[in-house]
C-alpha cells in the first residue's frame, strides 16, 4: 500500500514497484491519513509506504494507531520523509515503524526492500 | 494449457487491463453495458485464463489490441459485444499512455536523485583533484563512457592541464600538449557539443574513440576549464546524456571555485597571521615581554592606557661613575653598545630592563 499526498509520488513508487504487479502483488493507494487507515483496517496490506508529511492525520500517527491501537504488528510500516527531516526517525521508529526511507528514495532500493519484505 | 511467460509488450498491456478491470468504476461501467445491450461477455488472456466474466464458452471473439499487439480476448454472444472491447481497448491504451508517462517522470527522478547525491558528495570535498577525479567517476557512471578527462586552464601559465582522467590512452598527455592550441579555444568558446562521428576520424588524438561530447567548466561568464567524455565502442551520446554532463560540469565548476577560494583564503590567513607575528617580534624590542606580564597581559595590543600593577619587586640601581665625561669620549655607536651592555647585565640579574634606562637620565 502506498500512501503519501502528492500523487507524483505515489505514481513514482507505483511504477518503482510495478514488477511486482506480475507476481500478484495487489498495489493499494492512499492519499492522507484518513484514508490510508480506512483501507488499511479494511485490507489488512503486508507491506505500507507510509509519507510523514501529510494533511488529515500525520503518517506518524497512521503508524502509531495502526502498532499501538489496533494491535498490528505484521502490518510492516516503512516511514517515507524528506531528506533533512532525520530528527524524526527515533520518533517515527517510536512510533513503531519497522524502517525509515528518505526521499527522494532510491528506486532500486525501495524495490529490492518490498521484495524482501514482501516474501517473509 | 499451460502458463507461460508473454513477451514485455504483451505483459506490460495486459498489466494494464487488470488495472482497468480492477477499477470499480470500470466494472460498474462495464456491467451496466452489457445489461442495457442484452449480452454476455467475459474477457481472457492469449493463455484464456478469465479475467472478468463467467467463462468463456460464448461462439463470438473479439481480440483486445493496442498498437497491433493482442494481449486478451473478449469473448460474447453478441455481435454488439464489439462495443465493449472497444471500451475496453480505449480504457487500456490510456492506462498505458499514464504509465509510459510514469516511466519518463521515474527516469527523471532517478537524474535528479543522482545529481543531488553527486551534490553531496561534492560539498564534502575540498581539493581540486578529489573534485575532478569523482566528476568524472560519476559522469561515467550515470551516462556511460569507456574514456574521460577533466582539463583545467590555467591562466597565468594559459595551458591547459589535465586534473583527472579515466580510460586507456597511452598517448593522453602528449595529444593534451600538441593541441592545447584548440582545447584552449574550445574551453573560451565555452559551449558544450556533441561531436561529430566525421570530426573525431579526422582528428588522429581520437582515433581510439567512436563518440564524443565535452561540456564546460564554467562559474558567471567565466570557463576554467572543460570535462571531455569519450567511448571506445559505436554509441551516439544522446541530447539527455549531454545536458546531464552539463550539469555535472556545473556543479563541479563551482565546487572547484569554491576550492580555489578556500584555499586563497588560507592562504590570506597565513600571510595575515605571519605579520602579526613579525609585528610582535619588532614590538618586543622596545617593549619587553616581561614588562607586559607584568601588568597581567600577554600582548602590548591588550594594554590600555592607565593600566598599572602594584607588586612589591626589588630594584638594583647601578650608577656609572662618571658617565657624562666617559660618554663624551665615545662615539655615538661605542656609546650606544655601552649602555646596551648594560642592558644584558641588567637580565643577568633578572630585572626589569626599564630599570637601567632610569639611570641615564
Amino acid at each position: 500500500m502506498i500512501v503519501d499526498d502528492e500523487s507524483h509520488i505515489r505514481m513514482l513508487i507505483e511504477q518503482t514497484l510495478e514488477d511486482l504487479e506480475d507476481e500478484g502483488v495487489e498495489l493499494l493507494f492512499a492519499e492522507n491519513g484518513e484514508q490510508a487507515l480506512e483501507l488499511i483496517q479494511k485490507e489488512k496490506p503486508n507491506l505500507v509506504f507510509l509519507d510523514v508529511m501529510m494533511p488529515k492525520m500525520n503518517g506518524m500517527e497512521v503508524c502509531y494507531k495502526v502498532k499501538k491501537e489496533l494491535k498490528l504488528p505484521d502490518i510492516y510500516i516503512i516511514l517515507l520523509t524528506a531528506k533533512g527531516q532525520e530528527v524524526d526517525r527515533q520518533k517515527g521508529l517510536e512510533m513503531g515503524a519497522d524502517r525509515y526511507m528518505t526521499k527522494p528514495f532510491d528506486p532500486d532500493e525501495m524495490l529490492s526492500i518490498a521484495e524482501e519484505v514482501l516474501k517473509r | 494449457m499451460k502458463m507461460t511467460t508473454p513477451d514485455k509488450r504483451i505483459r506490460t498491456r495486459l498489466r494494464a487491463l487488470k488495472h482497468v478491470l480492477k477499477d470499480a468504476k470500470t466494472n460498474r461501467l462495464l456491467t451496466k453495458l452489457c445489461e442495457e445491450l442484452k449480452l454476455n461477455c467475459s474477457i481472457a488472456d492469449t493463455q484464456e485464463t478469465v479475467l472478468w466474466g463467467p467463462h468463456i464458452n460464448f461462439p463470438l471473439q473479439y481480440p483486445l489490441s493496442d498498437n497491433d499487439i493482442a494481449y486478451a480476448i473478449l469473448y460474447t454472444d453478441q455481435e454488439k459485444g464489439e462495443l465493449a472491447a472497444d471500451l475496453i481497448n480505449s480504457l487500456v491504451s490510456k492506462d498505458i499512455e499514464k504509465k509510459k508517462i510514469g516511466n519518463e517522470v521515474l527516469g527523471l527522478y532517478r537524474e535528479i536523485n543522482m545529481i543531488y547525491d553527486f551534490s553531496e558528495k561534492l560539498s564534502e570535498k575540498i581539493e581540486e583533484n578529489a573534485i575532478a577525479e569523482m566528476a568524472l567517476t560519476e559522469a561515467s557512471q550515470i551516462i556511460g563512457a569507456t574514456h574521460g578527462m577533466f582539463l583545467m586552464h590555467q591562466a597565468e601559465a594559459d595551458e591547459v592541464v589535465l586534473l583527472a582522467a579515466f580510460g586507456e590512452d597511452d598517448a593522453r598527455e602528449k595529444n593534451i600538449a600538441e593541441q592545447n592550441h584548440l582545447l584552449k579555444e574550445l574551453i573560451k568558446r565555452g559551449t558544450s557539443a556533441i561531436v561529430d562521428i566525421e570530426r573525431i576520424q579526422a582528428n588522429p588524438a581520437l582515433r581510439h574513440l567512436k563518440a564524443m561530447m565535452y561540456a564546460p567548466l564554467k562559474v558567471k561568464n567565466r570557463t576554467m576549464g572543460m570535462v571531455i567524455l569519450g567511448h571506445a565502442d559505436a554509441k551516439e551520446f544522446k541530447a539527455a546524456e549531454l545536458k546531464l554532463l552539463t550539469t555535472i560540469a556545473l556543479q563541479s565548476a563551482v565546487a572547484i571555485e569554491s576550492a580555489q577560494l578556500f584555499q586563497k583564503g588560507l592562504k590570506a590567513a597565513q600571510e595575515r597571521e605571519d605579520a602579526i607575528k613579525s609585528i610582535h617580534q619588532v614590538s618586543q624590542k622596545f617593549v619587553p615581554t616581561e614588562f607586559i606580564k607584568s601588568l597581567g597581559k600577554n600582548r602590548l595590543t591588550e594594554v590600555s592606557l592607565g593600566d598599572l600593577a602594584e607588586k612589591e619587586v626589588t630594584v638594583m640601581f647601578v650608577d656609572i661613575r662618571e658617565f657624562t665625561s666617559i660618554s663624551e669620549g665615545l662615539s655615538p655607536k661605542d656609546n650606544f653598545l655601552f649602555i646596551n651592555s648594560f642592558g644584558r647585565l641588567a637580565i643577568l640579574f633578572n630585572s626589569p630592563l626599564y630599570l637601567l634606562s632610569c639611570l641615564f637620565r
